[in-house]
């Protein structure tokens, strides 16, 4: 149950058998099946939670109804409402499962008792935090500088595994185009190719 | 968004009341004991669209669930020893059995175990709630609360 997050930790920090003893003991395991919610716009963000397999997406939906994907969370990922869950106030996106899925989740005050007791634990979080203000930045960059075909090609070449495993409506809102337009764009690489 | 709530154990129609109201106001329930089979089926004839489902084992139940309902018999060991894993930092309230406080806490370390003694008089349900998270004391008491129950916060047991 614990095997990914362990090794995603220890491939950034180092840890000692009892320190990684008390990090499973904070941990909340859940199972969630397909489309269920994990957090809803106006819940309390109370977890950052860690995906042990399976697939889960971040949302936000419009006056108008419409989905606008933020984020994808495959095996080894965190996802969350971070700015939510940072300043303690309510979620603004939707998290679902594209999968069933197994997720392992964190309370703040956990966070807080592992930092205590596992010095280490919090130069991962800030690792963490350092890779996802980066991510964050590129795809700001890339919004505005990219044209639809570059961001396409950019999302291919990342993350492979997603682009596999979602559907192709989601992977359009994740890059903020319209369906028609990315498989307009699909059609052209193919026969580029 | 409701708490998926996992009842385990074993039932008789005197005690699933609890469990008949946060259907009725629609929290997700899953089951695992078949004895509340029938149980689940009279929730469904009164409240349609209440979530009521039975899983296979109750291991699988508590994984799924946010909070677990304990309704602890003579196999209670076993039972807590199945679960144990996928409860961790959940809360898990102990309803029925309120003689094996201690082993309960002591079977699920690192579950928030409070419990509950409901006194089930047919027009007022009165509880007192023990445990040793403060936190998850109050979280029992808002719940009971929401359901109807009386709580009584001055003369509930606390620590």
């Amino acid at each position: 149950m614990f095997d990914v997050l362990h090794k995603h930790i220890t491939s950034k920090v180092s840890l000692t058998p009892q320190e990684w003893e008390f990090i499973t003991t904070q941990c909340i395991p859940k199972k969630i099946r397909k489309k269920q919610y994990l957090l809803q716009a106006g819940d309390k963000a109370e977890f950052f939670t860690f995906v042990n397999k399976g697939c889960l997406r971040s949302y936000t939906v419009d006056d108008a109804g419409e989905e606008h994907v933020v984020q994808f969370a495959i095996e080894g990922w965190w996802i969350g409402d971070l700015s939510a869950f940072l300043t303690n106030e309510h979620a603004s996106y939707n998290i679902d499962a594209l999968e069933d899925t197994e997720v392992l989740m964190m309370e703040r005050d956990a966070q807080e008792r592992i930092i205590e007791r596992v010095p280490m634990y919090e130069r991962y979080l800030r690792l963490l935090l350092q890779g996802n203000y980066v991510a964050m930045h590129r795809r700001l960059v890339s919004a505005i500088s990219t044209t639809a075909e570059e961001k396409y090609l950019r999302m291919q070449k990342q993350y492979p595994d997603i682009m596999q495993r979602v559907p192709q409506h989601m992977i359009a809102s994740y890059l903020g185009l319209k369906p028609e337009t990315l498989s307009r764009i699909r059609k052209k690489i193919a026969s580029d190719k | 968004m409701k708490k998926t709530i996992a009842v385990v154990g074993s039932s008789n129609h005197s005690d699933s009341n609890m469990v008949f109201r946060l259907a009725a106001l629609g929290y997700p329930i899953l089951l695992a004991d078949e004895k509340w089979e029938c149980i689940r089926n009279s929730i469904l004839s009164k409240h349609p669209q209440a979530s009521v489902e039975m899983l296979q084992c109750s291991h699988e139940c508590a994984w799924q669930a946010d909070l677990i309902l304990l309704y602890l018999s003579d196999e209670y060991k076993d039972l807590l020893d199945k679960i144990k894993t996928v409860v961790t930092g959940k809360l898990v309230i102990n309803v029925v059995n309120h003689f094996l406080e201690n082993e309960v806490q002591q079977l699920l370390p690192f579950s928030k175990v409070v419990h509950a003694n409901i006194d089930l008089t047919p027009e007022v349900v009165s509880f007192t709630v023990r445990g040793e998270n403060n936190q998850a004391v109050e979280q029992a008491l808002l719940l009971f609360d929401e359901i109807g129950f009386k709580s009584n916060r001055s003369s509930a047991s606390q620590s």
